[in-house]
């Protein structure tokens, strides 16, 4: 068993497919604006009509971005589980908590009525659609443009104080730290285990034993974390980084007319989705 | 802020991701798997104190939401935090700033352990009360029976926080002792 050792292995920092679409072009700043609202519009539309064309538009949105929908499917495979049982338990219980629509079938404490089933149906195509929309959005921008866009995005924070440049620096500095602590982590499992430690292999119901085993893996990793931490402050102040100073950007960004053209669609979009009087 | 929280800060988000790439423990019949991710957010907050835990554990989040895969399991994006389990993980932040503040009034060296354990089980109070409710409205759940399905978990968590607390007590004295914590 090799592969519990490479920890390095597990982690892809954003999975972005460069394709060169519209949507890739689009600036990350309105990118991520116009998903919330998109995302706010999903979480309210409690229509099966509404659901339907929410569904067609991630689809469409795939389709623009020039990206395999394989890839936002593959997202949804490993939460089936779970959703199969919540909507199990859904369609059992909500029908007796919540009165309403008409009964259609009633066996002892089971009672499903026509709202319960809008309930689950309209939740599960939530669920797809939440993740599909998600999923286009991460895979056509990089974590390096989505962070400069949050960046951009808080930046009317720092009328009340809020630390906007700090805050991004602290998520370039811990990402650049994640492959290093994964190695050592590498190392501190093999020299455990060089020592006959073992990780992962123990039963299921012996989970004090194992997560103690973890222990001698913990405690040096903290420790080195803080030992870097002290060599990053002295490199740091070495070079007089102050904190709260204005800095300059590597890049220069441009709002473009598609830009808030895509801002004001899904503003509409979601006006259309929440007021529109569909029949069902 | 400071140069040296910032480093901090930021080192222990990079730990907090390691901890998720870490083997997780499935126990059978139970969707939710035994993660080590949720004693890293023990220790962040024990280790780091109040302010710093509080903001580590939100640039986290604002990573995850961001869809970097992060998460035990490698799970990540906003479909994750806005998902039916989205409450125990929105909690986060605010689980560690409270056990963070109960560890930074520790003075007496009198049952240490017992004091984290103290601080450490509010901790996951609040992370379960909130994922609880979150996973109930959300779903339109009754109350009762999501509170059945949490409790096997709920008393493993109990466990672990025990080990935790062990834990954190003897870092934060060797943190202190090398002179690494101020």
């Amino acid at each position: 068993m090799a592969s519990q050792f490479e920890l390095t292995r597990n982690i892809t920092i954003g999975q972005y497919i460069p394709t060169g679409s519209i949507i890739h072009k689009l600036d990350a700043c309105f990118k991520l604006l116009s998903f919330t609202i998109m995302l706010i519009a999903i979480a309210i539309c409690g229509t099966y009509f509404g659901n339907i064309v929410i569904l067609a538009f991630s689809i469409a949105l795939f389709m623009l971005s020039r990206i395999p929908i394989r890839y936002g499917l593959s997202g949804i495979k490993p939460a089936i589980p779970f959703v199969v049982i919540l909507a199990i338990l859904q369609l059992l219980f909500y029908g007796s908590v919540a009165s309403g629509g008409t009964v259609l079938v009633k066996s002892g404490f089971i009672l499903i009525t026509t709202d319960s089933l809008r309930l689950v149906v309209v939740s599960a195509m939530r669920f797809v659609e939440i993740i599909l929309i998600s999923s286009v959005l991460t895979l056509s921008t990089s974590t390096t443009e989505l962070t400069h866009g949050m960046e951009r995005l808080l930046k009317p924070l720092k009328y009340i104080k809020f630390p906007v440049h700090e805050f991004s620096l602290i998520i370039t500095i811990a990402i650049r730290f994640v492959p290093t602590f994964a190695m050592e982590m590498e190392k501190l499992m093999k020299a455990q285990a060089s020592r006959g430690a073992e990780f992962g292999t123990g039963q299921w119901w012996r989970i004090v034993k194992r997560t103690k085993d973890m222990f001698p893996l913990i405690i040096p990793l903290f420790n080195s974390a803080m030992e870097r931490a002290e060599d990053l402050i002295l490199a740091m102040e070495a070079r007089c980084y102050t904190p709260g100073e204005v800095r300059s950007n590597y890049k220069r960004y441009h709002i473009k007319v598609t830009d808030i053209m895509v801002l004001l669609f899904s503003i509409l979009f979601s006006i259309l989705i929440l007021f529109y009087p569909f029949p069902y | 802020m400071k140069t040296k929280s910032l480093t901090l800060i930021s080192l222990f988000v990079a730990v907090m991701i390691v901890f998720g790439t870490l083997p997780t423990i499935q126990i059978p019949f139970i969707p939710v798997p035994f993660t080590f991710q949720m004693i890293g957010v023990m220790l962040v907050g024990s280790i780091l104190g109040a302010r710093k835990g509080f903001i580590a554990m939100l640039v986290f989040i604002i990573l995850i939401a961001a869809g970097c895969p992060f998460l035990s399991g490698g799970r990540g994006g906003l479909a994750v935090l806005f998902g039916p389990t989205g409450g125990y993980i929105l909690s986060w932040p605010i689980a560690v700033f409270v056990i963070g503040l109960i560890t930074d009034h520790i003075k007496t060296m009198k049952f240490v352990v017992a004091q984290y354990y103290f601080a450490i089980l509010v901790g996951i109070f609040i992370i379960y009360f909130s994922g609880i409710l979150w996973l109930s409205i959300y779903n339109h759940l009754p109350l009762n029976s999501v509170i059945a399905g949490n409790s096997i978990l709920f008393v493993l968590d109990l466990v672990k926080a025990a080990l935790c607390a062990t834990l954190s007590s003897q870092l934060r004295s060797r943190l202190a002792i090398s002179g690494k914590l101020s």
